[in-house]
Parts: C-alpha cells; sequence; structure tokens
C-alpha cells in the first residue's frame, strides 16, 4: 500500500465525506518534462479506471498469487479545459490541422495518472499508474474521446536475442543459471534496471546477477568446470556472486578487443563488492593483453584497494597506485580509473561516491595481442563493468543518484542453459519465464518493475495493510471450487549441457552436395545448438560411415558421374556467428564432385550425404519425468494430477522440484478465492496489499486476504475499486473475544 | 476580458442549486459514504414581457457573437472571489497546492481566524516568501475580478506574521488588454495575532479586471493568511464564503412571444 503512515491521508480516505481529484499529464513533447501546453489534461477527465489483474499460467480457479499483470488505465475525457480550447475530441483528432496537437504521435507517449486527496494538512498526491498510451477513440458527436494507457508491457517489445549459453558438459547442479539473471537481462535490454546500467564506453559488463554471464559482446564459452560452484546471495542491488572456498573466474567476451594505447586512454573499473571479513583472498579486475600486460583493480583481502599495472618485455615489471582502505561491513562500490598522461598514469578511486586520486609510474603494455577482460573474485562481488574511453574520465559505472527501476526477487527456477532465443519480442519471454516458475511480475503505479518468486509473493506481507470495515465493504463473494484442488504435481526437466566437440550441422540436401570444380562457398545460417564451428573438416574414409559418431565430423567425395572416390578436395569453415558459418569446397579436379556415398544416378536413390560439420554447442540430455505428491491431500481428495507444462524453461529438475513442491503445498488444500470484494475507492491500495475484512454479519468477521486484482474507478459513482483477493490464513485461528473464532475447543489454534 | 453588461432583471424564483459531483457508496451496513470531486452551480433564469434589445446580450452570447468567457456576477454572493481562493484552500476541488499563486513556498496550515465565520474553516494558507520580498496572488491577470464602473471594490484579507515581517494587502488592475493599470496599496500588519488587512479601488474607466494579492517586500520568515475576499463596497464588511462571479457557459436559450413585439425567454447558465 501506498504512505500507509500518512495519518492525515488515512483519515482523508476512511472519512465519510472524501474529496478526490484527478490529475492527467502526457508527455506530448516525449522530453520528460511534461511540458506541452496540452500535457495537463486532468480537466478533461469524466472517468478514469485502472485495471490490474494478475494472468496467471495455473488451472483455472487455482488462483494463487502468481501470474502477470499488465495495468490498465482506461480515461473517458470531455469537454475542453478552458474557454476557446478545443474539446477532447478535437483534441484527439489525428487528421485536423485545427488541433494543437496535430503532427505529434498520440500513441505510444508516456503518460501518469494520479488521485489528489484534499486531507485537513493540504492534498496528497497519489499515482496511480504510469503508462504509455495505446489507443485512443473521439467521437464528433458527443465531443469525447476514450484515451487507453497500458503500462510497462507496452514498451516491453524490444526483440531479444540471448547468447548461447550452457554449463560445462556435466550436470553440476551448483552451476546453473538462476532465473533472476534472466529477468534481469532482458528488463536492462529494454530500459529497467535493478542494477546500475552499463555506463558509455563500457567493454565488458557483467552483473552477476544469478549467472557468470558477460552482457556485452559474444559471452566466452563454457563456464570454467573446475572452480567451485556458483552461490548466490543478496547484494546491494540484487543477487550477487558470494565469495566461495577458492578465486572464481569470471571471463570476459571473445571479442573484447582494447582501445589502442595512447595517451588520454582512460581505462575504468567499477564493481561491488562487500565488505567486512568476508575477504578471502585478492580480487582482481583487469584488462589485459595476454596474461602478462594489463591493467587491473585490485582489492587486497583486508580491503586495500589498489590499481596494478603489469607489462612483460622479456621480465616483469609490476607496480601499484595505492588508495583507500575499506572498512566497515556491508555492501560498497568500488571503482578505478586509470588515464594515460604524458609521463604517468591518472589513477582516481571511488568508493561509494568519495573520488580520491594520485598518479603511478606510466604503463603501456608490451604486447598488443590476446585482449582479453575478467575478474579473479575471492569476496562477493555484483556488478562488474569495464570501460576504456579517449574522452570521458570519472565515467563512474555507478552514482549516488542512481534509483533502480525494478526489484527482482531471487528466481526459483534454475536453468543449465539458455535456450534458442532469436529476436522474440520481450514481453513474451518474461511472460514464459514467470509462468515457469510461477512468480509474479508487474509494474507498480510508478511504473517500477516487481518480480517476486512464489514465496516472496506469499510473504511479502507479513504486515497488515490497511483493514476494510463494515463502513467501506459493499459487498463480497467467494469462489471455492474443487478443480482448484491438485496433489499431484508431474515435472520434466531437459538439461542442456555444453560439449565440446560436437556435430553442428550435417549436410541434407543435393544442393549442399555437389560441387563444380574449383572452389564453391555456400553460407548455412540458423544452425540450431551451435556455439563455435571447427575451421577445418577433415577426410573420412567412407568404409567407417554409420549413423552415429562415426565421423562426429568429416567429408567424403566422389567423382559425381562416375561415384568413384575424388582426390584434391579440401573443406573449410569459416565462422559467420553462434547461429551461423560459411564453408568453402576447393576441388581441385577437373570433374565435378558430390560429398556423399555414390553418385547421382537415380533421382529416388540420391545415396547417403558425407559432410558433417563439426564444433562446440548445447546438447541435450533425455527428458526426465518425476512425480511429486501430498498424501494427506489425496487421502481425503484421491488422486488431482497437474502436469507442470514442459517448456524450454523446464530445465533442471532440483529447480522445477523447488517449485512444485511450492505449488503442492497450496494447491493440495487450496484457500478459497475472494472473487469479488466490492469496495469504498481507496487510491493507496497496490497488488500484493494484505487486507483484512470484517463481515461479521456476512461471510466472516475476520478475512485475511491478499490482493492479486485491483480495479478502481473514479467518476460518476466517487471512487469505488473492485478487489480480487485470495485468503492468507485459514479461518480457525483463535481470536480474543471473538464470538466466531473465540471458541475454547480443539478448534483454537495458538498463534507462533 | 471587461465590458461587463447588466441583465435584465428576471423573473423570481431562480433556481441556482450548487451540484455535487460525485458519488455516494452505500457500504454493507448501510452506511454512507459521499466522495466529491467538484461542486457547480447552474443558474436558470427567465425574462418576461421585454423588448427585443433587451435580450440582445443574451441573443449574442449565444450566438458567440461576443468573444467570451463570460463571468457571471452573482448578486446573491457578496465574495466575488472564487470559493477555493477565499477560504484558502479549505475548499479544494482542482490542483495540486494551494489555490493561491504563491511566489516563494506555500502549503496550508490547520488555523482560521476565530469568530469570523458562521463556522471555523480547515486551513489557512502558509507562505514564506522569498526574502527579497515576494507576492501570493488570487489568479492570473486574465481571470482575476472583473470590474464595474462605478462599483468601488474592497479587497480583504486576514494574516497571521509569524515572524513579524510586513505584510500588505494590494489590489492591481488590469485593462481589458491585459495591461497594468490602477494600481492600491491598502493597509500592512507585523502583528503575530490574526488582524485583518484591506485595500480599496475606485476603478477608473480603462481598470476591466482587478487581481488581489499579498505582498511582502522584505524581511524573513512565514506569514499565515486565511478568508480573502473582494466585494463591491468602500469598506470591508464580515467575511462570507467567495463564488460571486464565477466563470460560465450558456447552455439553453429559449424565446416565446406572447404577443408582438414582446418575448418571454429562458436562459441556463452553467458553471464551467
Amino acid at each position: 500500500m501506498q504512505y500507509p503512515d500518512d495519518v492525515e491521508l488515512t483519515q482523508a480516505l476512511s472519512a465519510h465525506n472524501r474529496r478526490f481529484s484527478a490529475r492527467l499529464m502526457v508527455d506530448w513533447n516525449r522530453n520528460g518534462l511534461y511540458d506541452h501546453p496540452y500535457s495537463d489534461l486532468s480537466k478533461l477527465v469524466v472517468e478514469a479506471t485502472t485495471d490490474r489483474s494478475m494472468e496467471g499460467a495455473l488451472p483455472e480457479n487455482a488462483t494463487l498469487i502468481e501470474g502477470y499483470s499488465a495495468a490498465q488505465l482506461t480515461l473517458h475525457l470531455e469537454g475542453r479545459r478552458a474557454y476557446g480550447e478545443p474539446n477532447a475530441a478535437q483534441l484527439f483528432a489525428p487528421y485536423s490541422t485545427r488541433s494543437p496537437l496535430y503532427g505529434l504521435p498520440r500513441k505510444n507517449t508516456p503518460a501518469y495518472y494520479e488521485i489528489v486527496v484534499h486531507t485537513v494538512t493540504g492534498v496528497r498526491t497519489i499515482r496511480q499508474f504510469t503508462g504509455w498510451t495505446r489507443e485512443i477513440d473521439a467521437s464528433s458527436a458527443d465531443g469525447t474521446a476514450t484515451l487507453r494507457c497500458l503500462d510497462f508491457a507496452e514498451p516491453l517489445r524490444a526483440p531479444i536475442t540471448l547468447p548461447r549459453w550452457a554449463h560445462f558438459q556435466r550436470a553440476d547442479e551448483g552451476r546453473l543459471i538462476n532465473s533472476q539473471w534472466l529477468i534481469d537481462h532482458i528488463l536492462r535490454r529494454n530500459g529497467y534496471h535493478q542494477s546500475p546500467p552499463m555506463v558509455p564506453d563500457c567493454r565488458f559488463s557483467a552483473t552477476l546477477h544469478g549467472a557468470r554471464i558477460v552482457e556485452s559482446g559474444v559471452p566466452f564459452g563454457g563456464e570454467d568446470s573446475t572452480g567451485p560452484a556458483n552461490a548466490w546471495t543478496q547484494g546491494r542491488y540484487g543477487l550477487a556472486l558470494a565469495a566461495s572456498s577458492s578465486a572464481i573466474q569470471v571471463i570476459g567476451s571473445g571479442s573484447h578487443t582494447n582501445l589502442p594505447h595512447s595517451n588520454g586512454v582512460t581505462y575504468g573499473f567499477g564493481t561491488f563488492v562487500e565488505i567486512g571479513g568476508s575477504g578471502l583472498g585478492e580480487t582482481t579486475f583487469s584488462a589485459r593483453y595476454g596474461s602478462l600486460d594489463y591493467v587491473a583493480l585490485v582489492i587486497s583481502a583486508a580491503g586495500q584497494v589498489s590499481a596494478r599495472f603489469q607489462r612483460y618485455d622479456g621480465t616483469t615489471s609490476t607496480w601499484n597506485a595505492t588508495g583507500p582502505t575499506l572498512s566497515g561491513t556491508g555492501w560498497v562500490y568500488v571503482g578505478m580509473e586509470a588515464t594515460v598522461a604524458a609521463s604517468n598514469m591518472q589513477v582516481r578511486f571511488n568508493v561509494d561516491g568519495a573520488i580520491t586520486s594520485t598518479t603511478a609510474a606510466r604503463w603501456a603494455p608490451a604486447n598488443t595481442n590476446l585482449p582479453s577482460c575478467g575478474a579473479t573474485l575471492q569476496r562477493p562481488a555484483q556488478c562488474l563493468q569495464h570501460w576504456q574511453s579517449t574522452t570521458r574520465t570519472n565515467n563512474w559505472s555507478w552514482t549516488p543518484q542512481f534509483a533502480p527501476t525494478a526489484t527482482l526477487s531471487q528466481g526459483l527456477n534454475l536453468l543449465s542453459h539458455l535456450p534458442d532465443i532469436l529476436d522474440e519480442a520481450s514481453w513474451d519471454v518474461l511472460k514464459e519465464l514467470v509462468h515457469a516458475e510461477f512468480g509474479t511480475l508487474f509494474a507498480d503505479e510508478h511504473n517500477h518493475v516487481w518480480f517476486l518468486n512464489r514465496e516472496d509473493a506469499r510473504q511479502s506481507k507479513s504486515t497488515i495493510d490497511r483493514e476494510i470495515g463494515p463502513d467501506q465493504l459493499v459487498d463480497v463473494s467467494v469462489s471455492d471450487p474443487s478443480d482448484a484442488i491438485v496433489n499431484c504435481i508431474a515435472v520434466s526437466s531437459t538439461l542442456g549441457m555444453y560439449k565440446i566437440t560436437k556435430r553442428n550441422w550435417s549436410a541434407t540436401n543435393d544442393d549442399q552436395l555437389t560441387f563444380p570444380a574449383g572452389s564453391t562457398t555456400i553460407t548455412v545460417t540458423d544452425v540450431p545448438d551451435s556455439w563455435t564451428f571447427f575451421p577445418t573438416v577433415p577426410y573420412w574414409d567412407n568404409a567407417t560411415w554409420d549413423n552415429g559418431d562415426n565421423p562426429v565430423y568429416g567429408f567424403f567425395p566422389v567423382h559425381a558421374s562416375t561415384g568413384s572416390t575424388a582426390p584434391n578436395v579440401t573443406i573449410s569453415v569459416n565462422q559467420l556467428s553462434q547461429r551461423s558459418f560459411s564453408f568453402t569446397v576447393s576441388n581441385g579436379n577437373a570433374y565435378a564432385i558430390r560429398l556423399a556415398d555414390k553418385a547421382l544416378t537415380d533421382a529416388n536413390s540420391p545415396g547417403t550425404p558425407r559432410l558433417r560439420v563439426g564444433g562446440t554447442g548445447i546438447i541435450y540430455w533425455p527428458t526426465k519425468k518425476n512425480m511429486l505428491v501430498n498424501q494427506a491431500s489425496i487421502d481425503i481428495h484421491g488422486r488431482r494430477l497437474w502436469e507442470i507444462p514442459d517448456t524450454r524453461w523446464a530445465q533442471s529438475y532440483s529447480g522445477q522440484a523447488v517449485i512444485a513442491n511450492s505449488l503442492l503445498a497450496e494447491l493440495a488444500s487450496p484457500l478459497p478465492v475472494l472473487d469479488h470484494v466490492s469496495i469504498v475507492g481507496d487510491p493507496r491500495l497496490q497488488l500484493t496489499d494484505a487486507i483484512p475484512i470484517r463481515d461479521p454479519d456476512g461471510l466472516g468477521e475476520y478475512i485475511l486476504g491478499q490482493v492479486v486484482g485491483i480495479r478502481q474507478t473514479l467518476g460518476s459513482n466517487g471512487l469505488s475499486a473492485d478487489l480480487t483477493m485470495r485468503l492468507l490464513n485459514p479461518p480457525g485461528e483463535g481470536i480474543w473475544d471473538s464470538p466466531t473464532y473465540g471458541i475454547w475447543d480443539q478448534s483454537f489454534i495458538w498463534a507462533t | 476580458m471587461g465590458g461587463m453588461v447588466a441583465l435584465p432583471v428576471p423573473r423570481s424564483g431562480i433556481d441556482r442549486s450548487p451540484e455535487r459531483i460525485g458519488g455516494v457508496h452505500t457500504s454493507r451496513n448501510g452506511s454512507k459514504t459521499v466522495d466529491h470531486f467538484g461542486m457547480k452551480r447552474s443558474w436558470s433564469l427567465a425574462f418576461d414581457w421585454r423588448y427585443q434589445h433587451e435580450l440582445e446580450a443574451i441573443r449574442l452570447m449565444h450566438y458567440g457573437a461576443i468573444t467570451g468567457p463570460y463571468r457571471l456576477i452573482d448578486p446573491m454572493v457578496r465574495n466575488r472571489l472564487s470559493a477555493e481562493v477565499s477560504s484558502t484552500g479549505s475548499v479544494r476541488y482542482d490542483g495540486v497546492t494551494i489555490p493561491q499563486i504563491a511566489e516563494g513556498t506555500a502549503g496550508v496550515a490547520q488555523d482560521w481566524p476565530p469568530g469570523i465565520s458562521a463556522m471555523p474553516l480547515s486551513s489557512s494558507i502558509e507562505w514564506a516568501p522569498p526574502d527579497a520580498g515576494g507576492v501570493l496572488a488570487s489568479s492570473a491577470a486574465s481571470a482575476g475580478v472583473p470590474l464595474v464602473l462605478g462599483d468601488t471594490v474592497t479587497f480583504s484579507a486576514y494574516v497571521r506574521c509569524l515572524t513579524g515581517r510586513q505584510v500588505q494587502a494590494v489590489i492591481q488592475a488590469y485593462t481589458a488588454a491585459g495591461v497594468s493599470a490602477t494600481s492600491v496599496t491598502g493597509s500592512s500588519s507585523t502583528s503575530a495575532g490574526w488582524q485583518r488587512v484591506t485595500a480599496t479601488l475606485t476603478p477608473s474607466s480603462s481598470d476591466a479586471v482587478a487581481v488581489v494579492s499579498l505582498t511582502s517586500p522584505s524581511g524573513t520568515g512565514v506569514i499565515r493568511t486565511a478568508a480573502w475576499q473582494v466585494e463591491a463596497a468602500s469598506v470591508a464588511t464580515p467575511w462570507m464564503l467567495g463564488g460571486g462571479c464565477p466563470e460560465v457557459v450558456l447552455d439553453q436559450m429559449s424565446e416565446l412571444s406572447p404577443y408582438f413585439p414582446m418575448s418571454d425567454a429562458g436562459l441556463t447558465l452553467l458553471e464551467v
């Protein structure tokens, strides 16, 4: 609930005589300032309805708190703001050059709506909706317009392509990706940040919000299979990589490049680390040439921050610029910038916004081969960013002004690999992800995005937000169908693993089999499950080909006409992307060749292709099916089965089991749903609020529910709200002096 | 603005009911909650047995031949400021801060001069003018109080100078074109208790509209003010809630001619 501690506001809203006004602002100039002369349309608002409800993936009627919510605002506009101005219909008429909005885009324009409440100590403005205009209907006859707006679901349409990523060959549950990383990754691509965005000139960024995957460039293939397992802890913003028994590597993109080293180049590093005795050893974050020439941000086990420079020109020289020492406990931002000057390095340190500077001897790498970027972490860390610039200094990856626009729970789902997602709509992928773990995803009234996992959604409200008493309750109805009972849940899981040698592609049709004399290049796109392609394809004798792994990759050429084995053929492969490559067949013969076990003499019997391209990529383990049950519920209701859909997000059994057990705990004996609670409106209400209803002469003396849907209308009937609620506590808990729940028998349950 | 024209005397029994915009909730136990979004009045006027020239001004407005907006001086309401401005925020339906236009910062305070109204109102304005001096004005010039030649107007406001900084009442008149015209600076106060300051203007022929304000040319600290009034009188009389000259639109005009050349006309005015 918004502003729960504002006493005057509470008094004003629970009074029997209430005064409101509506405030509608539209940013026609799209500059964030809402400064167009017609930005303020408050005077035209006749009726405004906000609608927030969860769209879930569970069986119908099993309305637990799960799903995504796309809030809608519907505004009915009438009249004109002042004498001489156009009316609502004229204002929104798309083809009228007399409209002051003519020529401006009307759709997908930022807008917000607030309810102003008049209290004894002045007005309070309560944001109800922040979103984008979506649809405008104007009626000429009565001069009215209807404006519909949608919240964050509207801009979340950026196409998303996920990098190929899977864990290294074995099913090590400790290395699985937490779904928070993926939700965060997609939200970041759409401008919602739970942690600081990438700075300009960023060359390396790894949020570490649940995976060791970098977000810039092509991720480095695979993951270190020998280091300690990943463990996640809560950082300053979202998940962070926890300290472990030994150093953890986070390695940069395979395509990392450094700026040409010269005077004026600034190398910058920034990260959040946890201080307070948890450092095991030295943490370094470096940009390198090979392994011996580097510039690095170093944090010692004791918390000493420094800049380190190393040069190898036959002998190794290493020198430091010492910065501040971290003290206290908790999370702190640590940044370091080193600018190359004519005679030295200008070094700046940033500890939670406090900047100090020093100098060090000038650094120049002796080698310029094998550029890379990465960190070796020996204390909890998150949000690694490295930047290089010739124009920017003090380009810190965090400033105290940073305000998150998203808050994400730790995900319950654990992923072994990133599915093959190429240019899919962000919103659709997010919905799937949230459904896959039955979490909740919504934007609040201020356009702050919330992802709550099942447990957090249920437990987020340990405190009661407000009470609906008989004076505010207009109507309530309850739904308790047996369809909602589920006591057996079937789960599927399909692990995907990184494999260092696999067949990525096989020739199948005749276009890819027959090659004239000379050199021929063919491009192949949309290769599934590929990561890298080996640059050569070896010759493999026809006699040992089978349908299995002989060979994993190779080719065998024959004379296209005679079918005899053809000499003088080589094949090279050029990787174009993770998903595409081209191959060049060099046919040194004077005749055409075929890459098959025979010549094409009969179209009905073309023979078997003999071209297989190898590389690294993802392989899938067989799908595993498991059943989780709740025997106590089966004893009462019989077996009632439900199967968690086998989606591309059902990957690890450990993740699926956590989700299924959490669902079983509730679905085995589901609590009824208050599907229609009609109350006197309250602009402070939010999704997931915990609200007791007192209806002693109706459904019960004290019903504690959690809001899963709100439809609030300000209009000719005042401000009224229709809520959908799910019960939080089963009836039967004892309440002192209650005629219903205060009976001293075995139904009285002592609270703990 | 300007060019106020007297309407013909209407038939008695004028319906001028205020309409509450909003709704009533009836809860499970019958308890009622009333939500207000606004309060608007309408006037149904009837003119009997009139010559056409007496109705000419009404007809011109109804046809849109006269550029608006139109203001109605309702002689039943003494205070010509709006209800919001006159009650210094106690009555509020629009806006997000205070009804007056303030230089410096301003909010509302739960304070009202005792004994000046039928019942104490809820709020005064607590105003912190800039140290270099500032103005707390009733409105922009275009929405000021229309002046009628020959009607002396008096502005009065209750003030408390909590820190002793001086505050004075000012009436600034503008011409129909919006150019500054006559200005009157009235009485002032530095008292920490409630005191009434006034200013009186006798309009010249070029004065069309008046904007009233408090000014505090120097000093520091905050001033509270309540119960503003602009009335057609040469001295301030007891405060009443405002609403005496709202902006109106013409809804319907009816005309029946019972006997040539006379007409019975009807007119509905709606507060915007």
